[in-house]
C-alpha cells in the first residue's frame, strides 16, 4: 500500500519568494557580483596575513577566517548545501580566464586554456579530503599565525587559477580543494539541493544544454547531468543549468527530512568503492571531536604538541619565529600520528569490526563486509555535520568580539574604520554544552535513521535492518558519550 | 520521519535537560585556596574540582606575560600582571556541572583556546546527559522498529 | 554585442577596485586618524620587531603626543629619563602619552612589563634634536 508522497518544497516556485530568486539566480551578473565581494574580503585577508599583526586573533585574517567564516560555512551547509562553493573566489580567476569573459556566455576557446579532460584516477575526492587531513596536521599553526593562514589561501587561488587553465571547467573544485571534499560530502544532508522538476521532461529533451552549454550557459563546469542527478556531493551551485535549460526545468528543492533521507540513503547503497568518501566522513567526524577536546578541553599538551611549543604568532616579515625547537618538533610529530593514526586507522577499523558484527547480527549472507562498511559510513554525514555544528558554535559564542573587530581593524593595527570595536565577552559560556546538546542529538538521530534506512535496502528486511541498526547504534552512542564526558564531565 | 517523531524526541530532550540543571546545593560553606598558575597556553592546574556550594578564592599569578582569569557564567574578569598575585574571590559554585576559566587578555598566539575546566560535584548535567544521549538512542530504535509497520517501503531507484 | 561588452567592462573595472584593497596598508596614517604632532609607536615583542618604528627623533620644546599601540602581548612602556612607566598597554588598546623634552640628546624607552623571552632588550631610541 503506497501512500502519495509529499513533495519537497519547489523553492523557486514559492510564492512571492521563488520568482525574484529565479531571476537573480538567472541573472549572468549575479554569480560575478556575490564573488567580487568575497574577493574583496580575499584581497583583505591575504594582505593582512602577511603584513598584519602577527597576533592571531588581533588579525583579519585569522579571526576572520577561523571564527566567522568556517562556522558559517559549516551552518550553510546545514540549510544551503554548497552555497560558499557559489561564492567562493578561489577559482574565479581561473574561469574568468578560461572562459575568456566575466559575466557572459562565450565558447569556451582552447587559446590559454587547454580544456583537458579530467583524469579519471583524480575522479574522486582523494586529493581533497586528504588535503584536509594534511590541514589538520598544521592546524594549531594555520588557525593562529596569520602568515600560514596567508600562505594557504595564496597557494589555493594560484592552483585554482591554473588548474582552470588545463582542465575544463571546475577540476580544481571538484577535485583538488580541500573544503570542497567536506562541504560536498555533508551536503547531502543538508535541506538543499538542485534537482530537475520533472525527469520526463529532460529525457525527451536531446539537445542537453545543461551538459553542453548553450546561448544563455555553460554546460555543468562540474561535469554532472543536471538533469539527473539526486545527490548533492559534487554539485557546485553554480547555477549554469538554471541558466541554460531552455525548459526551464531546473530547479532549487528545498528537501523534506524524509527525502533527505532516502536521497542519502540511496547514495550510500550505490556508493561502491567509494573509500574517499568514507574516508572524508571518518576524519570529519574524529576531528569534530578531538578539535572539541583539543582546543577547549583543559589537556594543555595536546595543544602545544600541536603548536610545535612555539609561543610567537607570525605574519610574513617574521616568519622567522615559526622554528621550533627539536622537542617542539619531536612533539609535533606525536599531534600528527594521534591525528592521522585516529582518523586515518583507528575510528575507521572500529567502524569495519562494529559493521561485521552489524552484518553477523542481520545473518546476511549477500553483500560484502566492505560495502556494509562503506554503506554504513554514510551515516556520518549528518552525524559529523552536526558535530561540527557543535564545535562552531563554541567558537562563535566565545570568540565573536574577535571577527567583528576586525572588520574594523583588519591590519590589527589601531584601525577603526567603522567605529566597531567589541571587547571580548563570551556569550552564555556557561550555557553553550545545552545548546551542543539539542545538535548532536540530532545528528545521533539522524545516524541512526539514515543507517536502518540502508541496512533494509542493503539486508532486504526489516527485522536484519534493526538487528544491524542495533550494533552500529552501540558505536554511535559509544562517541556521542565520548562528546558528552569532553563538554561536560 | 514524521513531526510526532520529533516532538517525542524534543519531549524527552527537554524534560532530562530541565531535570538535570536541578541541582542540591552542599548546606555551610567553607573557604579554599587554590593557587592557580597562568601560562602560555594554560592555568595550573587546568582541571579543578570542587563541591556545589563551596566556597574559593584563587590565588591567580603568571609564570611568563600578562594574561587574563575569566570565569563563566560570573562577573569576574581579572588581568594578572607579572610579579603580582591577583586574589579572585570567595567564589561560590553552586550550579553542578563544569564550567571553564578562559583568559581574557590576548597573551600570545593560542590566546582564544587558553582554558581549564572547574568541574562543580556532584556533576548531574554530566550524568543527565549520558543518560540523555542513551534515551534519545533507544527512542529512536524502538520509533524505527515500530514505524516500519505504518510507513511504506523506500521507493526503488 | 555592445551592451554584453560593456557589462564586460564594468566588471573589470569593478575588479580592478577590489583589488586595490591591497593597497590598504599605504593608507595607515589615514586610518589611524593621525594628527600632526602625533606619532604612532606599535608595541611588539622584541623578537617580533620591537618598537616599531624602534627610533623617533623630536625637538627640543616640543610636546609630543606619542600614540601607543598594543600588538601582539601586554607591555609597559617608559622612557629613560624623560617619561615615568605610562601602566599597561594590552592589545588592542591605544594609550595616548605626552612629553615635552627639556634636553636634546639620545634617551631610551623600554618596555616594563615582562612580554618575552628578549623583554629585556625591547628598547628603543629617542632623538631629542635642538
Amino acid at each position: 500500500m503506497s501512500k502519495p508522497e509529499k513533495k519537497d518544497i519547489d523553492l523557486l516556485q514559492v510564492k512571492g519568494v521563488g520568482k525574484p530568486l529565479k531571476r537573480i539566480l538567472q541573472w549572468r551578473g549575479f554569480h560575478f557580483t556575490f564573488i567580487l565581494v568575497n574577493l574583496f574580503v580575499f584581497v583583505i585577508v591575504l594582505t593582512a596575513g602577511f603584513f598584519g599583526n602577527p597576533m592571531g586573533n588581533m588579525n583579519f585574517s585569522i579571526a576572520v577566517v577561523w571564527i566567522l567564516w568556517f562556522a558559517a560555512v559549516e551552518f550553510m551547509i546545514l540549510f544551503g548545501g554548497r552555497t560558499w562553493c557559489t561564492l567562493c573566489p578561489l577559482p574565479a580567476f581561473g574561469e574568468w580566464t578560461a572562459r575568456r569573459k566575466l559575466v557572459g556566455v562565450h565558447k569556451q576557446k582552447r587559446w590559454l586554456s587547454k580544456d583537458k579532460k579530467w583524469p579519471k584516477k583524480l575522479d574522486n575526492m582523494w586529493v581533497s579530503a586528504l588535503g584536509f587531513l594534511g590541514i589538520s596536521l598544521i592546524l594549531p599553526w594555520l588557525v593562529t599565525r596569520p602568515v600560514v593562514t596567508g600562505t594557504l589561501f595564496l597557494l589555493l587561488i594560484v592552483f585554482g587559477f591554473l588548474f582552470a587553465l588545463i582542465y575544463s571547467g571546475r577540476f580544481f573544485c571538484h577535485s583538488i580543494c580541500p573544503a570542497s571534499s567536506y562541504i560536498g560530502y555533508h551536503s547531502n544532508a543538508s535541506l538543499f539541493g538542485v534537482r530537475a522538476r520533472d525527469k520526463s521532461v529532460c529525457e525527451k529533451h536531446i539537445a542537453k544544454e545543461c551538459i553542453r552549454g548553450g546561448p544563455k550557459g555553460y554546460g555543468c563546469p562540474w561535469k554532472l547531468y543536471p538533469g539527473g542527478h539526486e545527490d548533492n556531493t559534487y554539485c557546485g551551485q553554480c547555477y549554469e543549468c538554471l541558466k541554460s535549460c531552455p525548459m526551464d526545468n531546473m530547479t532549487i528543492k528545498l528537501r523534506r527530512p524524509s527525502t533527505i533521507v532516502r536521497e542519502l540513503t540511496n547514495v550510500a547503497v550505490k556508493a561502491k568503492g567509494k573509500y574517499d568518501e568514507a574516508w572524508m566522513g571518518f576524519t570529519r567526524f574524529t576531528l569534530a571531536i578531538f578539535y572539541e577536546l583539543v582546543f577547549f578541553g583543559p589537556y594543555w599538551f595536546l595543544k602545544d604538541w600541536g603548536n610545535m611549543g612555539v609561543n610567537f604568532g607570525a605574519n610574513l616579515p617574521t616568519i622567522g619565529l615559526l622554528t621550533p625547537t627539536l622537542g617542539g618538533f619531536q612533539n609535533w610529530l606525536m599531534w600528527v600520528l594521534i591525528v592521522a593514526g585516529v582518523a586515518l586507522l583507528a575510528y575507521p577499523a572500529a567502524f569495519y569490526g562494529f559493521s561485521w558484527l552489524a552484518k553477523k547480527a542481520a545473518k546476511d549472507k549477500t553483500k560484502p563486509t566492505k560495502q556494509v562498511f562503506l554503506s554504513f559510513s554514510y551515516a556520518l554525514v549528518p552525524y559529523g555535520l552536526f558535530l561540527w555544528l557543535a564545535f562552531a558554535i563554541t567558537i562563535l559564542m566565545v570568540n565573536w568580539a574577535y571577527p567583528l573587530t576586525a572588520f574594523s581593524d583588519p591590519m590589527g593595527w589601531g584601525w577603526d574604520l567603522l567605529g566597531m570595536k567589541f571587547a571580548w565577552s563570551p556569550i552564555v559560556p556557561d550555557l553553550i554544552p545545552y545548546l551542543q546538546a539539542p545538535l548532536f542529538l540530532i545528528g545521533l538521530t539522524f545516524a541512526i535513521v539514515v543507517t536502518y534506512n540502508i541496512a533494509l535496502k542493503l539486508f532486504g528486511s526489516h527485522k536484519k535492518a534493526v538487528r544491524a541498526t542495533t550494533v552500529m547504534t552501540v558505536l554511535h552512542v559509544a562517541t556521542a558519550l565520548i562528546f558528552v564526558w569532553i563538554i561536560m564531565g | 520521519m514524521g513531526t510526532s517523531k520529533w516532538t517525542l524526541v524534543l519531549a524527552i530532550l527537554l524534560t532530562l535537560s530541565s531535570l538535570s540543571l536541578l541541582g542540591s546545593s552542599a548546606e555551610g560553606s567553607h573557604e579554599r585556596v587554590i593557587v592557580i598558575e597562568a601560562k602560555q597556553f594554560t592555568f595550573e592546574p587546568s582541571i579543578i574540582t570542587v563541591e556545589a556550594g563551596e566556597e574559593v578564592i584563587f590565588h591567580v599569578w603568571t609564570s611568563d606575560v600578562t594574561h587574563g582569569f575569566y570565569i563563566d557564567g560570573t562577573d569576574i574578569k581579572e588581568e594578572v600582571k607579572p610579579g603580582e598575585i591577583v586574589v579572585v574571590g570567595p567564589i561560590t559554585f553552586d550550579k553542578p556541572g563544569k564550567v571553564k576559566i578562559r583568559c581574557s587578555v590576548t597573551c600570545g598566539p593560542l590566546h582564544p583556546f587558553m582554558t581549564a575546566d572547574v568541574v562543580v560535584e556532584p556533576n548531574y548535567t554530566f550524568y543527565g546527559f549520558v543518560a540523555l544521549t542513551l534515551v534519545v538512542a533507544g527512542a529512536t530504535l524502538v520509533y524505527i522498529n515500530r514505524s516500519y509497520k505504518k510507513s511504506e517501503e523506500p521507493t526503488e531507484e | 554585442m555592445k551592451k554584453v561588452l560593456m557589462w564586460e567592462f564594468v566588471g573589470f573595472v569593478s575588479l580592478l577596485l577590489v583589488l586595490g584593497a591591497f593597497s590598504m596598508p599605504l593608507f595607515d596614517d589615514q586610518f589611524m586618524g593621525k594628527q600632526e604632532n602625533e606619532i604612532i609607536i606599535r608595541l611588539n615583542a622584541e623578537e617580533a620587531g620591537g618598537f616599531m618604528p624602534g627610533e623617533i627623533t623630536v625637538k627640543k620644546g616640543e610636546t609630543v603626543k606619542l600614540v601607543l599601540v598594543g600588538q601582539d602581548v601586554t607591555h609597559g612602556f617608559k622612557i629613560e629619563g624623560l617619561m615615568d612607566d605610562v601602566g599597561t598597554i594590552n592589545p588592542g588598546e591605544k594609550k595616548i602619552v605626552e612629553f615635552t623634552p627639556q634636553e636634546s640628546g639620545v634617551f631610551v624607552m623600554m618596555c616594563t612589563v615582562y612580554c618575552s623571552p628578549n623583554h629585556h632588550k625591547m628598547t628603543g631610541t629617542v632623538i631629542v634634536e635642538d
